[in-house]
């Protein structure tokens, strides 16, 4: 099986990331894989040791991206591709969808994973636009994977009356819920061999796709500006034995919220 | 990040890897060749995430559940297992170890990045992996090829562990007293008995089999440390094809019970007690402590990495407790009674206590860090000459890492449970406990006091003072660099006075000695050691300050900010405000810190003898 997993690089949220004029600062942040996209990957390692083949991880970006797919490399990914551009900031669903869409058209794949969204946009749009623009049937928010084979699969994903379980065939796309698999850690050996996978580098003007795609005009949604949401109030810590501090916070319900009154 | 949860500060060990010393250029070297600019990323953020992710849940549960003899096995809590498998897996239990036998190869600047990581994850664990690596690496260096292939691959492995044992009952840092002994069975190995004691991980049911590192004194050799011979003696024998045999007669009747790192099991171990005990030799015959000191010298580096990661993690934890703590008003609001209270990190003492925290730890790391570099970069010289000097300056900072670093460690977690006030000294918080498992750094492994006289007696007396003169030397070829330098200038020059002082310290040792004799000098040792380790720190982050401020400039230039605008722009660029930050923190450590050590010099400076003349 052949499986394709698209990454996002994006900021790491656990870190604080300033925002001037409307814009994200760049120094001092840290970039790391969109967590969904972690478990995508997973997913994709975990269908190709248990039913052979390999995994392709890809993402779309400069060369710092390249970060992102070696440390896909050393989580057990065979190879990836790079599609440089001088900068995808400021792209939106579509165009990220029509590169990828390109990018594939001409590759043998069984599958295609993603996670199902991004975790800096997090507007979920990507992986359904690239099912559309491919052509592919898709099933978004899966949770388990079961009977596996080139030409089918079966999906589990949880619905509003309990799971849901449908047939895919072949090629395809789905989205993963990161209840489907805690993503593993990378070994010393993984990150040392990750640089003696293949990682292939296509330039995005290389692709043939219209001009228009990749400039401003081609956008269906644009971001004007960051803001940085407001800090949370500090809160306040009840310290002391519980027979004091629990009716001190009963007290303060009632006050300040009209708990219980 | 919250006051509990696991941090480290990857800004700066990123900062130290790779801007200061530039760590990924050992990778031009074909033994290192693997551990490019890309890689060396890589390793340091996986790192970190597995030691958050893994190691560091554990803690707590390691520090109640504890170590316990049951049915002739140390057990070990429950909550260790999974993570040491998985550390051994993953391939952090043996970074630096030879790849020829399974270890990973890394460059032990990288490894003490990692290790700074796992030791603030698991300080018993870490432990594991050292001894571990150093034991694996005695019998590479020492054993008989049969030795290596029989117990190397499954030490790297995680199958088994390693130890070094030293002490006795009646022989603790008095190595030469020891008095277990070695009988030739005939057939190059020995028959071993006796009882060695405070043995680090001597065993432990998370392992099949303990390789011990031994000391032991063969029939008719002389007394003291020159008779000792090292042996590897495993508590089970091991079969050709890897699979475990008869038990060697090794015991552990006994652990200590101990006021923390109750995750790495102190034990007493009886070798021999059937006098079925056997064991191989590591070296010749009476080369036991030139041969030890390999194991000691690496386990001193290691444990001085307890100081810094336990130091660096008890640092960020306070910090960010200072940041949540509302308590009292702002002090120049004090006497409204209606102003809203703030943040405890707003009140000056707090910032006070704070920023010594941060500057004692950022110069542990500058000093570790120098001195492992300066081992990968002997491991990638072939200039005898520049490797005799490295090595010496490397010798010259191994009893300041362990003395120095275990101490301003456990300084850094005072003063953080100072900072936060009466919850430090719960258990709701881990302070207290970070407290406890480090406060045996400065005892094990050579109390500090050991490596104060290792320094004066043994470092600085070696070939007529030439390592302390090498040293002064490359400080007084760095500081003329500073003579104009726009920043720095001033505080170059009161780093110069430190200098001249430890200097005329050096110097006056002599003139002790003709008065006092040798008992004056040694009385004086352990602050000398903390003053000249804080001057050496001091030097390094005064390199690190010069990089910091070219780097800062850098970015102003790119982002054409002018100096009216660059309090704006530290705000706004968080890579900008840690440049600005470690140009403070080397000022303050210069101005601040290191002035409270050369306090310590005080009784030296004034020739004051009392300890040796009052009577107990």
């Amino acid at each position: 099986m052949q499986i394709i997993v698209p990454i996002k690089q994006v900021p790491d949220v656990a870190l604080n990331i300033k925002v001037k004029d409307g814009e994200i600062v760049q120094e001092g942040i840290s970039w790391v894989i969109s967590s969904w996209d972690e478990t995508a990957l997973e997913a994709a390692l975990q269908l190709t040791e248990e039913a052979g083949g390999e995994v392709t991880v890809l993402s779309i970006g400069t060369a710092k991206v390249q970060e992102a797919l070696r440390k896909a490399l050393a989580l057990g990914a065979h190879q990836a591709l790079h599609i440089q551009c001088d900068s995808s900031a400021g792209w939106d669903s579509y165009q990220v969808a029509k590169v990828l869409a390109k990018t594939l058209a001409d590759q043998d794949y069984n599958l295609i994973i993603t996670g199902k969204q991004a975790q800096d946009s997090d507007a979920g749009l990507t992986p359904t636009m690239l099912a559309e623009f491919l052509g592919l049937p898709q099933v978004t928010n899966i949770t388990a994977f079961k009977d596996v084979s080139d030409a089918s699969i079966t999906l589990h994903r949880k619905g509003d009356d309990g799971i849901e379980i449908s047939k895919m065939t072949l090629p395809g796309v789905v989205t993963v819920n990161d209840s489907l698999a805690e993503p593993r850690l990378a070994s010393m050996r993984g990150i040392m061999m990750a640089k003696k996978k293949p990682m292939e580098t296509v330039d995005i003007h290389s692709l043939g796709l219209a001009p228009e795609v990749l400039q401003s005009g081609g956008l269906m949604t644009e971001v004007v500006q960051y803001e940085k949401p407001d800090e949370r109030k500090e809160g306040r810590r009840f310290e002391g034995d519980e027979t004091e501090t629990v009716p001190e916070v009963m007290q303060n319900l009632k006050k300040n919220i009209g708990l219980f009154a | 990040m919250g006051s509990t949860d696991f941090a480290i500060d990857s800004q700066d060990i990123r900062f130290v890897v790779r801007e200061w010393l530039h760590a990924e250029q050992l990778s031009q070297h074909s033994r290192f060749e693997s551990f490019d600019a890309d890689t060396l990323d890589l390793m340091l953020q996986e790192s970190e995430k597995f030691s958050g992710e893994v190691l560091f849940p554990t803690r707590k549960a390691t520090d109640r559940e504890g170590c316990r003899v049951e049915d002739g096995r140390v057990r070990m809590p429950k909550c260790l297992t999974a993570p040491y498998q998985q550390s051994y897996e993953l391939g952090w239990g043996s970074l630096t170890s030879d790849p020829e036998y399974g270890g990973q190869g890394a460059p032990v600047t990288l490894g003490l990045a990692v290790r700074e990581a796992t030791v603030a994850g698991s300080q018993a664990l870490t432990s594991f992996f050292a001894l571990t690596s150093g034991a694996a690496r005695l019998i590479l260096s020492f054993g008989a090829q049969d030795l290596k292939d029989r117990y190397v691959p499954h030490l790297l492995s995680g199958r088994f562990n390693g130890t070094m044992c030293l002490s006795e009952p009646h022989a603790g840092s008095d190595v030469g007293a020891s008095i277990t002994s070695a009988v030739p069975t005939g057939d190059g190995s020995y028959h071993i008995k006796g009882t060695k004691c405070w043995i680090s991980n001597g065993d432990a049911d998370l392992v099949e089999n303990t390789i011990h590192a031994v000391l032991a004194r063969v029939e008719g050799a002389p007394a003291g440390t020159k008779g000792l011979t090292l042996f590897a003696v495993p508590r089970v024998h091991v079969n050709d094809n890897g699979s475990l045999g008869d038990s060697n007669d090794v015991d552990v009747p006994s652990i200590e019970s101990k006021m923390g790192l109750h995750g790495s099991p102190t034990c007493v171990v009886k070798f021999g007690e059937n006098d079925g005990c056997i064991g191989w030799p590591l070296g010749g015959e009476g080369q036991g402590m030139p041969c030890m000191f390999q194991m000691m010298n690496e386990a001193r580096i290691g444990t001085a990495t307890i100081g810094l990661g336990i130091g660096s993690l008890a640092a960020q934890n306070a910090t960010a407790y200072a940041k949540e703590r509302v308590q009292g008003p702002h002090i120049t609001k004090s006497r409204d009674p209606d102003t809203p209270r703030v943040p405890i990190i707003e009140h000056p003492a707090v910032r006070f206590n704070l920023l010594q925290m941060r500057a004692r730890v950022e110069a542990m790391r500058a000093l570790m860090f120098k001195a492992t570099f300066l081992l990968d970069e002997i491991a990638t010289t072939e200039d005898l000459e520049v490797r005799s000097a490295k090595q010496n300056l490397v010798d010259l900072l191994t009893p300041m890492c362990k003395g120095w670093c275990t101490e301003v460690g456990l300084e850094v977690v005072q003063t953080g449970i100072q900072v936060l006030g009466g919850v430090g000294y719960t258990k709701d918080f881990p302070m207290e406990q970070f407290y406890r498992d480090l406060r045996v750094a400065p005892i094990y492994e050579g109390t500090t006091d050991i490596q104060a006289l290792d320094l004066v007696g043994r470092k600085m007396a070696k070939n007529q003072g030439a390592l302390f003169v090498a040293l002064l030397q490359q400080i007084g070829e760095f500081l003329p660099s500073l003579g104009e330098h726009p920043r720095l200038a001033a505080l170059g020059r009161v780093f110069e006075g430190y200098c001249e002082t430890l200097s005329d310290l050096a110097l006056g040792a002599q003139e002790v000695m003709q008065i006092r004799g040798i008992e004056g000098v040694a009385l004086h040792a352990t602050p000398f050691l903390m003053f000249c380790s804080s001057v050496t720190a001091g030097w390094l982050l005064l390199q690190q300050a010069v990089v910091a401020h070219d780097r800062l400039e850098a970015l102003k230039r790119e982002h054409g900010i002018g100096d009216l605008e660059t309090p704006e722009f530290l705000k706004e660029n968080p890579q900008a405000q840690f440049y600005e930050n470690k140009l403070i923190t080397t000022q303050f450590f210069v101005e601040a810190v290191i002035p409270q050590y050369e306090g310590l010099m005080a009784a030296a400076k004034r020739r004051n003898y009392d300890p040796l003349d009052i009577v107990f």
